[in-house]
């Protein structure tokens, strides 16, 4: 099989991944002559086009409870999932071996989607794609920092917290960090490698004054190695949860009700993700099942708005070189000064509208077939100072904690937990309020959209998306206030 | 199932100067075909194996997993895990469980397995998909229909270092439909349903499709409700998302880290006297019967809560020496809610006259710690014993306890298909905004 190199232009050229093609081959057992026969058996009864995706992923994680770092886990998962597409329709078989007769008898699964047999079509020349540049770098290996000091850098982090506020009764810190050696390869010849790193540190604090408990948790979330572990991130996750638990012991429940609300600038972008990330994927406007299905090219939001679906932000829980059908990363504009501009594409659906797939194509892991996924979601700055968004609010809330959200596709009705916040009134933050459930609908609440203010910040907490599977994401926004949405809490 | 490969892990382990390993293997294979609009869409198959390896070391322990099964693999991924394990400080609350509390059974039939597995034609299985998905034909509205077949077997084997070892096998078959149908404006209204059983002579997935278009369209032309307090009636389909952050408070994890607001509890009349909800683990032919849990724990029929009082918190043998108490189980197997008062949702909402009809929650949560809650909710207000309008975009909040306090009905009619035999349930009165 000839190979040509496919180099994705842009910024200058960095090795993709130290993972290398021969390293792929040897790892999963098999050569370009091997895949292009498995591309063959995929095609057999009649499919369009087939993939492979190989994975090897191995995670390992550290937990500290009541001070001490005694528990440890180590995960292996192995395989490969194969795709045919015949038409719109998808067939989709894995194995966890990957020798020749597994991976065979899972493409001949797969190609039993296709009805109607005809030549197979096989590209004979390999296409090999690299990236541009590494979007996740690891500066420092796992085995650079290894598990003594890892030990350290989370009772230093537990001692930490405890010296903050004596009233900390527990502290559970847990640190993860995982790679996954990916292997793509289609029956139109192309191939590449991609080594995807990630790193979470996350922590819980528990006060208790008087017989009152509460909780507090907050995490960070790279593709990166061990230079994750900062004295900085230490202080930094130790400030954060210490200072929002100890919030959390004055604050209520609010008085609930439809009012203003300021999303404050950061997770707050959890917000895009529900209101309109998930409307905008593509496979529900395929089926003409969003509530944004012929909205394409039409104002959806106020002038001045901006939404960016990205894959490019370097370390970014949600990046990607390539996402899991072989698209380059990219970052792809849904809302172009408030007119809707793009969904988010995997290979079906960028065939079905006549465009070039947005690099949405993402799955959890081999056992599962690709979807429309977001990555980082997040909305530019917009003008004003986010003290002006709040001046003239009589009544209303602020919020920037939250812990989980989802969204009714059909009709827009989407909704996000809010873990803290404060109440907003004559335009100063008040009390502070936590455990209260906004819910709002989407293409009301972008219209309603009336301020952005200029400070995009991009929450690094572990953001995961559970849409028929999990998917690691991230999201961020500047402030914002919206005009009115639904707050639960007392009468 | 040949178990082979856990032994070999075992013995490694134990070779590696562990005191303790547990091995559970297990082996699984999941088909699963769709149509989307009547038209084939998707077909999906999936087969795998894997070792979960718990190992202790002098209070040391650590949790791995893999699915590369060949010996020499599996050798070299148990070293480098005792190697990882014995980097640990130590915790004398991880040790492995008492064996006295371990299952001492031979398994006897559980009704988990169908025998008929092998022997179902696949021809059946798609005559009732496409079946279901027929039932959409001439339904008003439908923009789209979904609906999908999937069937599993999983066999599962655990085996320990003190020479527990025990297992079965599961097999599942489960049809969904789900179609969107075109409102007034561009709202989209979903409905869906399913059927799921564990055998295919009781598998009846007739009908989901004609339930699943009804439950969309009459989720047409939504109206404002006021915010207030209602009687508040929460469907069967849902009701199990009020039990779970009970069940979660009486967790070891949580009491233990005071981070529940069922910490001392026990034994303690928390809720209302009419409530009573148990552990029906042995339960024939049910989903969720098992004979032990995840440690190899013994499980037996018990009450979680009984008349009111907290009977039960779920301890495993690490929560249990952190709390030095004796562990019970891990956690719930088939959470049985007993019933009292009005037996299904029509039933309630005549003996209730008016309110709400809670049938879909849409996001929310609860606070562990305090058990304050708030969920988005869509439903139904009702009067006179009858359903008026639906309606959407309404949260409900509270606390648990509070809410549960209000409990006035408790249903029969729970679905077979999932192991949570959680009823209807109706409230006196519930905070909506």
């Amino acid at each position: 099989m000839k190979e040509t190199n496919l180099i994705i232009e842009g910024a200058p050229a960095l090795r993709a991944s130290s993972f290398s093609l021969p390293e792929a081959f040897r790892l999963y057992g098999v050569d370009p002559d091997d895949l292009k026969g498995l591309a063959r058996v995929a095609l057999s009864k009649g499919g369009d086009y087939a993939d492979f995706y190989f994975e090897y992923s191995t995670s390992d994680d550290l937990m500290l409870r009541d001070g001490e770092v005694s528990s440890v886990g180590s995960h292996a998962d192995f395989g490969v999932g194969v795709r045919v597409l015949s038409g719109e329709m998808t067939g989709y078989a894995y194995s966890e071996k990957t020798d020749i007769p597994s991976i065979t008898a899972a493409a001949q699964m797969a190609a039993s989607i296709a009805q109607q047999p005809k030549e197979a079509v096989v590209a004979e020349q390999a296409v090999v794609l690299e990236s541009a540049q590494n979007r996740y770098p690891v500066v420092r290996t796992w085995d650079d920092y290894p598990v003594l000091l890892q030990k350290e850098f989370l009772k230093a982090l537990d001692e930490e917290v405890r010296q903050q506020d004596e009233r900390v009764l527990k502290v559970v810190a847990r640190l993860a960090h995982s790679c996954s050696k990916i292997f793509f390869y289609n029956s139109e010849g192309v191939m590449h490698t991609d080594e995807r790193p990630m790193a979470s540190l996350s922590l819980t604090c528990i006060m208790k004054q008087g017989t009152r408990v509460e909780n507090f948790s907050a995490s960070r979330s790279f593709r990166c190695g061990s230079e994750l572990l900062t004295e900085e991130l230490r202080h930094e996750l130790a400030r954060e949860v210490v200072s929002c638990c100890a919030r959390m012991m004055e604050a209520e429940q609010p008085t609930g009700g439809v009012m203003p609300v300021v999303m404050g600038a950061g997770g707050s972008g959890i917000l895009l993700h529900e209101a309109m990330g998930h409307a905008f994927e593509a496979d529900f406007n395929r089926k003409g099942t969003s509530v944004f299905s012929d909205k394409m090219g039409k104002r959806i939001c106020p002038e001045g708005i901006t939404v960016v679906d990205d894959a490019t932000l370097v370390s970014n829980r949600g990046s990607l070189n390539f996402d899991d059908e072989g698209t380059p990363g990219q970052r792809t504009v849904m809302v172009d000064n408030g007119i809707l501009t793009s969904y988010l594409h995997d290979r079906i659906s960028a065939k079905y509208y006549g465009v070039a797939p947005t690099g949405n194509g993402r799955r959890e892991s081999f056992r599962y077939m690709p979807v429309p996924r977001m990555r980082a979601t997040y909305m530019e700055s917009g003008r004003v100072a986010e003290a002006d968004l709040i001046r003239d609010i009589k009544k209303g809330i602020y919020v920037d904690h939250f812990s989980n959200g989802q969204v009714q596709i059909g009709v827009g009705d989407f909704t996000f937990y809010v873990k803290s916040g404060y109440m907003i009134e004559n335009g100063q933050l008040t009390r502070p309020i936590k455990d209260t459930n906004i819910i709002g609908n989407g293409p009301r609440v972008l219209s309603d959209i009336l301020g952005v203010a200029d400070n995009l910040k991009i929450d690094n907490g572990t953001w995961t998306c559970g849409k028929e599977q999990y998917c690691a994401v991230s999201c961020g926004m500047p402030s914002v206030l919206i005009r009115q949405l639904n707050v639960g809490g007392s009468l | 199932m040949k178990t082979l490969i856990a032994e070999i892990a075992l013995e490694e382990a134990l070779k590696q100067g562990m005191d303790g390993a547990r091995i559970t293997q297990s082996e699984g294979l999941q088909r699963a075909w769709s149509l989307l609009s009547g038209k084939p869409d998707r077909l999906q198959y999936a087969a795998g194996a894997s070792l979960s390896i718990q190992l202790y070391q002098d209070g040391r322990y650590g949790s791995f997993s893999t699915n590369r099964l060949d010996e020499a693999d599996v050798r070299g991924f148990v070293r480098r895990a005792a190697d990882l394990v014995r980097l640990l400080t130590p915790d004398p609350a991880y040790k492995m469980p008492d064996p006295a509390l371990l299952y001492q059974g031979n398994c006897p039939d559980l009704g988990q397995f169908d025998s008929r597995w092998d022997d179902v034609d696949e021809a059946a299985k798609k005559e009732r998909l496409h079946q279901v998905a027929a039932e959409f034909d001439g339904k008003a509205g439908v923009i789209a229909s979904e609906v999908e077949y999937g069937e599993s077997v999983e066999h599962f084997h655990l085996l320990d270092s003190s020479g527990f070892s025990g297992g079965y096998s599961q097999t599942y078959y489960t049809l969904s439909a789900e179609c969107s149908i075109q409102a007034d404006g561009d709202e989209k209204p979903q409905g869906w349903w399913y059927d799921a059983s564990l055998f295919w002579d009781r598998f009846a997935p007739a009908g989901c499709g004609k339930i699943a278009w009804e439950r969309a369209h009459r989720m047409l032309n939504p109206r404002p409700l006021p915010s207030g307090n209602y009687p508040v009636i929460v469907e069967h389909t849902v009701a199990s998302r009020l039990v779970s952050p009970i069940l979660s408070a009486l967790s070891g994890a949580a009491i233990y880290q005071q981070n529940s607001f069922l910490a001392d509890s026990l034994d303690q009349s928390c809720f209302p006297e009419q409530l009573t909800l148990r552990d029906e683990p042995w339960t024939y032919g049910a989903m969720g019967s098992r004979y032990f849990d995840s440690e190899g724990l013994a499980t037996r029929p018990r009450s979680i809560i009984e008349n009111g009082v907290v009977k039960t918190w779920f301890l495993n043998t690490y929560t249990a020496e952190k709390l030095g108490m004796t562990p019970t189980i891990e956690g719930v197997s088939v959470p049985v809610l007993e019933a009292f008062g009005a037996p299904d949702v029509v039933s309630m909402m005549k003996a209730l006259d008016r309110g709400v009809l809670i049938t879909s929650f849409n996001g929310g949560n609860s606070n562990g710690a305090t058990g304050d809650f708030s969920f988005g909710i869509e439903g139904f207000y009702f009067e006179k014993g009858q359903v008026q309008y639906p309606i959407r975009e309404m949260n409900i909040s509270g606390n648990l306890l509070s809410l549960w306090s209000r409990i006035c009905n408790i249903g029969t009619d729970y679905r077979e298909t999932t192991r949570w035999k959680i009823p209807s349930l109706a409230f006196e009165e519930v905070t909506l905004q």
